[in-house]
């Protein structure tokens, strides 16, 4: 809220916030983004078939392989 | 905004704006650019969404090594007139927190990049982030006259990365994109650092001309752009180039080495008598010369594409 008794400061606090929740609804749009390319890179691999787990120190064998 | 906040940036008051020009948007631009055409230009295909945010991970990590730059540079960035402006100096963000956007930014670039694409192409990415904010920034750009012709391997890396994100290894072809980049970046910079040499007097980087005069400048330049004409004309014979890029390649680097010999040709007095014409034609002419090698790199790549090339083309490399 403004203060009469101080000329400019509620003012300045308005600009502050305002560039507060721009910055944040942008910095908001940006880890969507990231939420949605890491989303969308999943499902390119995962379609194509690209084995997405890492190793985890113990080897498969594969199904037939032996034979 | 009160006055104090003009002069002394306080912690959260930046703009949105003020973060993304921490990380140079207009070198952020070059850099997608060339790592677009390293992975377009190779001979493997990549699925769109992947390269889309494969060449989004080479960008932001450039920008991150932006911001570790301007983080480190603010003292000079305040005392020259082209980089005044910048956040740190303007006191619109914090040193400390371009810091952190740096950092935060290199670490997620790379991990992204690691998991998008290939660990070759990642690391790629964190040594030329290393390479920029280390190396040339907080080491070699004070340090050396020679500060220009090592720190443009930083700029050179992109296509290589974009190449690699695609192939997952690194041949000829990445490596001549590389020199392109890296022989082009002196003549360049040198011919900005001609008429611009009270900026860095002022700040007192030692660019050639503060430290070894414009005499030697001037002869550098014709040295580095009579190296730098094979390098660029020799893609054309590689799986990436082709008759268009070896004819347009021949025109650009003759157009470069005229240019560098009037440079050379003339002195101080005949550069001031005419406000530097001729070095500032050579600065502008270097920038659309570095952006139709690419282009070409991209015609090629089309035509290839389309099953338009010579199949008796020399292909050396």
């Amino acid at each position: 809220m403004s203060d009469p008794r101080k000329p400019g400061l509620g003012a300045d606090s308005h600009e502050i916030y305002t560039r507060r929740k721009g910055r944040n609804l942008a910095m908001l749009a940006c880890l969507g983004g990231v939420v949605l390319m890491i989303f969308a890179v999943t499902i390119v691999k995962l379609s194509a078939g690209i084995d997405m787990r890492g190793f985890d120190h113990t080897f498969e064998t594969v199904p037939g392989a032996d034979q | 905004m009160s006055d104090a906040s003009l002069t002394t940036a306080q912690s959260g008051d930046a703009e949105f704006g003020d973060y993304v020009a921490l990380l140079k948007p207009r070198v952020m631009r070059l850099v997608v650019f060339t790592a677009a055409i390293g992975l377009i230009a190779a001979p493997v295909g990549v699925h769109p969404v992947i390269a889309l945010a494969s060449i989004l991970c080479i960008a932001v990590g450039a920008g991150a090594s932006g911001a570790l730059n301007m983080w480190w540079d603010a003292d000079i960035d305040a005392v020259m007139s082209r980089t005044v402006k910048r956040p740190i100096p303007a006191g619109r963000v914090t040193g400390d927190e371009a810091l952190a956007v740096g950092i935060v930014l290199s670490v997620l670039s790379v991990m992204l990049l690691f998991l998008f694409a290939n660990p070759l192409s990642a690391g790629l990415l964190a040594f030329t982030i290393f390479f920029y904010a280390v190396i040339y920034s907080m080491w070699l750009k004070r340090a050396t006259p020679q500060n220009i012709v090592i720190g443009g391997a930083a700029g050179a890396f992109p296509p290589m990365i974009g190449w690699a994100v695609a192939t997952g290894g690194i041949t000829w072809e990445p490596v001549l994109m590389f020199a392109l980049i890296f022989l082009w970046t002196p003549p360049h910079f040198w011919a900005l650092a001609l008429f611009r040499n009270d900026d860095y007097q002022n700040a007192n980087v030692p660019m050639l001309p503060v430290i070894a005069g414009t005499r030697a400048t001037r002869n550098q330049i014709l040295i580095y752009s009579l190296i730098l004409a094979p390098a660029a004309i020799l893609p054309a014979f590689t799986a990436a180039g082709g008759p268009v890029y070896l004819c347009v390649a021949l025109w650009l680097n003759a157009k470069f080495l005229f240019g560098a010999h009037a440079i050379w040709r003339r002195d101080d007095a005949a550069a001031e008598a005419d406000g530097f014409r001729v070095e500032k034609k050579f600065f502008g002419f270097s920038i659309a010369y570095l952006f139709l090698h690419f282009v070409l790199f991209l015609v090629e790549a089309v035509l290839h594409g389309f099953g338009l090339q010579l199949q008796s083309w020399p292909v050396l490399l």
